[in-house]
């Protein structure tokens, strides 16, 4: 009698939780356009929204200042803002347009909205007068854009299933320690338990030419400056913005792509 | 004598310390009239305006502090209702009268929220139950803080039932005092004073715990330090703030509940 009380206490409780489960999983599949109440369609429409964003990134900075926000989530990375807005926890989200693009191809109840923020340049950032390392990550930055594999690189991380780059592992002149925030496709995401994209794919080049060991440190955005500045790394390859804020702190290599801060929403909130 | 002397001295110390802490607070506000050059100075001035004064970056560590008390005081209050009905239900099991499922339930409950860290149960229950809702995220953390220490407290209460010595039911009982009387009027009171001191240190574990709402986007302390941090780069002196202002709390928590153990032991004549 025990035995069998024990068996259907267990059996109920896990068939309850697979219920709750399924029911949050199925609401939030149906986001139907009906019954949306947040429409956006515009910069002035962000005004008295929930802002998502990752704490620490350019979206971050334009939500709290230039944007009326209602609040702003400032969450440690963009899968768990993606969720919140499927799961309209939040009523937008802004961040960089081309992991926006990534996220949205796996996640077709959301779209993106240019509202016309500033464009934006990423660079690889070293310690503040490490012209050294500078020049170097200049002249790779130069020759890739030169002969086309900056490019094969975008095309080879855009459905995230990029190779790893070679960490030069053979390497006689030490390490060369990068830190990164893995989550950001397709500058860097996670391909099994390495981190991998076209940022990866850059300092492998700056590592083979220093004839150093790659060693890459996975980490939240928000504190890669901070490691920088205090030596724990010796480069940011993170499609960090070259924005005047972080110039204080760190010096920035020269620009190797264009991009721009957009809105993704849900599907039902398109104006 | 010798109680006396030490806390003369206790005091004469920390004055001490806190007139040192003071002379150097004073030379870096001015040390340009002091005519200090040091890079090291400056720079924590500098850094010290940036991170409270500019935009009064400080009041984003009062929010974070506010809303940290008020998850501690929702959780608490949340996880000792629990615990407390919890603890019934495993005291009754304990002199052998089981409720069919309700034990099992509290059995299987207690083992699963003990189990399983407190920041996947946070997740679980903002990602999970919460899933399609859009819900005020302070009350979600304090479900999940509550849920969590409920299970600790239902441990703390029942121990603390159980310490009252068996005679104290016996005496009651040959009084003719029905189970639930004695219960109510004289093992209770006492139990509570076995309680009290553990249930306090529980709401400061509970205090220094709150701290990882911020997976869920909560802007507790924890959190208001990361964002100074996040737009000033520097780590030491936001990072020293929240250290403090937890210190003191969980200081001053701690000295309240000293003097509460003090009163309590006031009526053990042993």
């Amino acid at each position: 009698m025990k035995k069998i009380s024990k068996i259907l206490a267990i059996f109920v409780i896990v068939s309850m939780m697979l219920v709750l489960a399924g029911c949050a999983g199925t609401a939030s599949v149906t986001t139907t356009t009906e019954d949306e109440s947040i429409k956006i369609g515009s910069l002035a429409d962000l005004d008295g929204k929930i802002i998502g964003v990752q704490m620490g990134t350019t979206g971050d900075i334009l939500a709290s200042d230039e944007v009326k926000a209602k609040s702003v989530e400032r969450y440690t990375q963009y899968v768990d803002v993606i969720t919140s807005l499927k799961q309209k926890k939040v009523d937008c989200v802004i961040m960089d347009r081309d992991t926006a693009n990534a996220f949205l191809k796996t996640n077709t109840d959301l779209v993106s909205l240019d509202v016309g923020f500033e464009p934006e340049q990423y660079a690889v950032a070293v310690k503040k007068g490490d012209s050294a390392l500078q020049a170097v990550v200049n002249e790779v930055i130069a020759a890739m854009k030169a002969d086309g594999s900056l490019t094969a690189s975008f095309k080879a991380h855009e459905d995230q299933k990029g190779a790893a780059p070679d960490l030069n592992t053979s390497a006689k002149g030490g390490d060369l320690i990068v830190g990164t925030n893995a989550g950001f496709p397709p500058y860097e995401y996670m391909n099994g338990d390495t981190a991998v994209g076209v940022d990866m794919d850059i300092m492998a080049q700056v590592a083979k030419k220093l004839d150093k060991k790659l060693v890459i440190e996975n980490m939240a955005f928000d504190g890669l400056i901070t490691a920088l500045v205090s030596g724990k790394i010796n480069a940011i390859a993170a499609g960090m913005t070259a924005s005047d804020e972080r110039k204080v702190n760190v010096d920035f290599s020269d620009i190797y792509v264009d991009a721009l801060q957009v809105v993704v929403i849900r599907a039902g909130s398109k104006k | 004598m010798q109680h006396k002397q030490s806390k003369i001295a206790t005091w004469v110390l920390s004055a001490v310390l806190f007139a040192i802490f003071g002379c150097f607070v004073l030379i870096v506000i001015f040390q340009d009239r002091l005519g200090l050059n040091i890079a090291s100075l400056q720079t924590l001035r500098t850094n010290f305006i940036n991170d409270f004064v500019v935009d009064s970056r400080y009041k984003w560590l009062l929010d974070g502090f506010g809303k940290t008390i008020l998850i501690t005081v929702l959780s608490t209050t949340l996880g000792i209702l629990i615990g407390i009905g919890l603890a019934l239900v495993k005291v009754l099991e304990h002199i052998g009268r089981r409720i069919f499922f309700v034990t099992r339930f509290v059995n299987i409950y207690l083992t699963v929220i003990r189990g399983t860290p407190v920041v996947v149960q946070l997740l679980v229950i903002f990602y999970v139950i919460f899933g399609s809702v859009s819900v005020s995220k302070v009350l979600v953390a304090s479900l999940a803080f509550g849920i969590n220490s409920g299970a600790y407290v239902a441990e703390i209460i029942r121990a603390g039932i159980l310490a009252v010595d068996r005679g104290q039911m016996e005496a009651g009982r040959s009084l003719g005092l029905t189970y639930r009387v004695t219960m109510i009027k004289i093992i209770m009171p006492q139990a509570i004073k076995n309680v009290l001191p553990a249930l306090f240190n529980e709401l400061i574990t509970l205090l220094k715990e709150t701290a990882v709402a911020g997976y869920i986007a909560v802007a507790d302390l924890t959190r208001a330090g990361d964002l100074i941090r996040s737009r000033t780069f520097d780590a030491f002196l936001p990072l020293l703030a929240v250290v403090a202002i937890y210190l003191l709390v969980v200081m001053g928590l701690t000295q309240l509940m000293t003097r509460l153990e003090r009163r309590l032991r006031r009526s053990d004549n042993r």
